[in-house]
């Protein structure tokens, strides 16, 4: 309750200014599985969900931002969820920017593949492609040259993902596992009591003419490759593991083309010993590689073809495929932008196993704008990755967990 | 005698001389455009505030609103940043543009609801921007450089005088084969351009006007854009423009979109 009115008190002091913007929606979602047979699961999700973003900017250089997401499925409460996106100050001075508090990076170049963008943790229960982020509570202080940009990040707190309940058709681990808490390991083996955790990480980001390039390093508790490890009564607990993160990316137009690259090598700590037993995180080096050719035609729709693929280099196949959904994968897009006064657009993407050729997930996606403030958004998502091994890995576990769904949005 | 031979040579001179400083239509053509890329130079920053109007050919209407901030960059294109307001699906969304006089265009798009920052490519310049029918190459910036003149004529367009001037996009990816611009005299700005499309077939027709004066500047407060094979019609409206605005160069960064 007492959250709930500091956050109240936050939006009303930020609306007493002249200087404040807002934008919102609010999304009724109704999503359909095909069948499982199995009672335990919910098939379907009917729910709203609320996004409210609210600026402040003023001629002295202070910023202010706040954004709150909030999930409410009338079939599934399991899937009801609140969190902050921004709730961040900031000043300017000069080439100077401080920034404190709760926000959203995105170190993103690429469109499916997401190895570089690890700063926040993520609601896992959303689009496999574009996972909603929570917001990951920093103090940011960055620098701007002519050209380029150097970020300086302390994380104090740990902020975990939130993950799909057994009930859930998205659940991420084979049938059977039931979820503890996570648990952030430290350097010695013991386990974080609290939230706060000494983090940090640096940017640097810089145009060399019509290239892109940025370059990283962060030293935090990882949460885009939990271990996994079984805890005394049964339960598996989603494990965060130390990292220092080291890599960059690339956006690069030629021409009609976008060329896109982003990786990093992953410097996780050595095994450690702890109450659960040895628990480890392998080494290991993770890249994307994007190409974007678009086109327009002559009624004025405009066709995109986006060709991405990721790979990870340092492990053995079995050891690439616990490691995350998305490990040795290639993707084939098309979009298609009817450029009216709707915006309708078309989306078909189809991700394929690069190791294993029996492994697809297909999407269709189709959007427009109903009237100036509603809009609709309709697809499917089909995953053809039948599994022979005794245990999924990968999309596996996702297979036949075919989707259906529709959305409807009022933006404010 | 010698009077008549006198009198003929300074009229061989005087002739010589004529043809010597005699421009050609392309010339003309180009110096013309050129003087007014000079006068409207040195007005530093620019902020408007746009409404987009777009009428298809039912008569139907539906408004986007839009903020834009342009600042100048000495013996290069000039940088902007368009904000879009309306509708509010797309509200918070930003495009930047580092305009270049002989190279593409730099262009990133922010998406608010990703908090991303995209590089985008300059090239796709013939897509309709927002739905309408203005094309990105109709309101990305006009430098000298990106085309080859022809002056064809002095012309009246609603009691001002005019020059016709032919004008032809130099990069192959234009969307267009020419253009006829309507050059005002005193407002050394466009008051109607009419664009060919790539068969050479009359596309669109351009109209400015309710021009104001800013300092020595005059700027255009309506652009009614009519395309004459779909019969649809998208109208510009600016407001609240303020000229000689100081804007810094930390600004028009792409860490400053977010």
């Amino acid at each position: 309750m007492e959250k709930i009115i500091l956050m109240f008190a936050f939006i009303v002091s930020f609306t007493i200014f002249a200087e404040t913007s807002s934008r919102g929606e609010i999304r009724l979602e109704s999503r359909v599985f095909n069948d499982d047979e199995v009672d335990s699961t919910r098939d379907e999700g009917y729910g709203i969900a609320t996004s409210l973003e609210v600026k402040y900017e003023n001629q002295k250089n202070v910023t202010a931002n706040f954004q709150l997401f909030t999930r409410i499925d009338n079939k599934d409460d399991s899937r009801n969820t609140v969190f902050l996106q921004e709730a961040n100050v900031g000043y300017n001075f000069g080439n100077v920017e401080f920034k404190l508090g709760p926000q959203i990076i995105n170190w993103s170049a690429t469109e499916a593949f997401h190895p570089v963008d690890s700063v926040n943790s993520r609601n896992l229960d959303s689009d496999f492609e574009s996972s909603e982020k929570i917001g990951e509570t920093m103090i940011q202080l960055g620098y701007l040259f002519e050209e380029s940009s150097l970020t300086l990040y302390y994380f104090p707190l740990l902020e975990e993902n939130i993950f799909p309940a057994n009930s859930n058709r998205l659940f991420l681990f084979p049938n059977g596992l039931v979820l503890g808490e996570a648990l952030f390991l430290k350097e010695d083996g013991e386990f974080y009591d609290g939230n706060e955790a000494e983090q940090w990480g640096a940017r640097f980001d810089i145009s060399l003419g019509a290239l892109d390039l940025s370059i990283h390093s962060i030293s935090h508790i990882n949460r885009s490759k939990p271990v996994l490890i079984a805890g005394v009564s049964g339960n598996v607990h989603p494990t965060y593991i130390p990292v220092v993160q080291t890599g960059g990316t690339i956006q690069w137009p030629l021409e009609s083309w976008v060329i896109k690259v982003e990786g990093a090598y992953f410097d996780f700590q050595d095994k450690v010993s702890t109450i659960y037993g040895d628990v480890e995180q392998l080494r290991h080096g993770e890249a994307a590689v994007g190409l974007e050719y678009g086109w327009n035609h002559e009624n004025g729709w405009e066709t995109s073809v986006i060709l991405e693929a990721n790979g990870i280099t340092g492990l053995d196949k079995p050891q690439r495929q616990s490691l995350s959904a998305f490990q040795n994968d290639s993707l084939l897009g098309v979009r298609l932008a009817l450029n009216n006064e709707d915006s309708g657009e078309l989306l078909f993407t189809v991700i394929s196993d690069n190791e294993r050729s029996h492994e697809q997930m297909y999407n269709f996606k189709y959007s427009q704008r109903l009237t100036d403030v509603w809009s609709i958004k309709m697809g499917a998502r089909l995953v053809d990755a039948p599994y022979e091994e005794a245990v999924a890995t990968g999309i596996q576990v996702f297979h036949n967990d075919h989707q259906y769904y529709l959305n409807i949005s009022r933006f404010f | 005698m010698k009077n008549i031979i006198k009198l003929l040579a300074g009229i061989l001179v005087l002739a010589s001389l004529g043809s010597l400083n005699a421009e050609t239509g392309e010339e003309k053509g180009y110096n013309l455009s050129y003087q007014s890329e000079i006068f409207n130079n040195g007005f530093k920053g620019e902020s408007t505030v746009m409404e987009m109007t777009l009428i298809n050919a039912h008569g139907d209407r539906v408004v986007r609103k839009m903020t834009s901030k342009i600042k100048e960059t000495e013996g290069d294109g000039d940088k902007s940043i368009t904000e879009f307001l309306w509708p509010a699906d797309v509200k918070g969304t930003k495009m930047l543009t580092w305009s270049h006089k002989s190279k593409n265009d730099d262009q990133w798009l922010y998406l608010p609801a990703l908090k991303r920052v995209k590089r985008i490519s300059s090239r796709s310049k013939t897509g309709s921007f927002m739905g309408s029918e203005f094309s990105y190459e109709d309101l990305g910036s006009q430098e000298v450089e990106k085309f080859k003149f022809k002056f064809l004529a002095d012309e009246k367009v609603n009691a001002r005088d005019t020059w016709k001037i032919e004008r032809i996009p130099q990069d192959k990816k234009s969307g267009y084969s020419r253009q006829v611009v309507w050059l005002d005299k005193e407002y050394q700005s466009p008051v109607k351009i009419e664009y060919y499309d790539r068969k050479s077939e009359l596309l669109k027709t351009g109209e400015f006007s309710d021009y104001s004066k800013y300092g020595k500047w005059f700027r255009a407060s309506t652009l009614k854009m009519e395309n004459h094979q779909t019969k649809k019609i998208s109208i510009i409206n600016w407001s609240k423009r303020k000229l000689s605005v100081q804007f810094s160069d930390r600004d028009f960064h792409k860490k400053k979109l977010k």
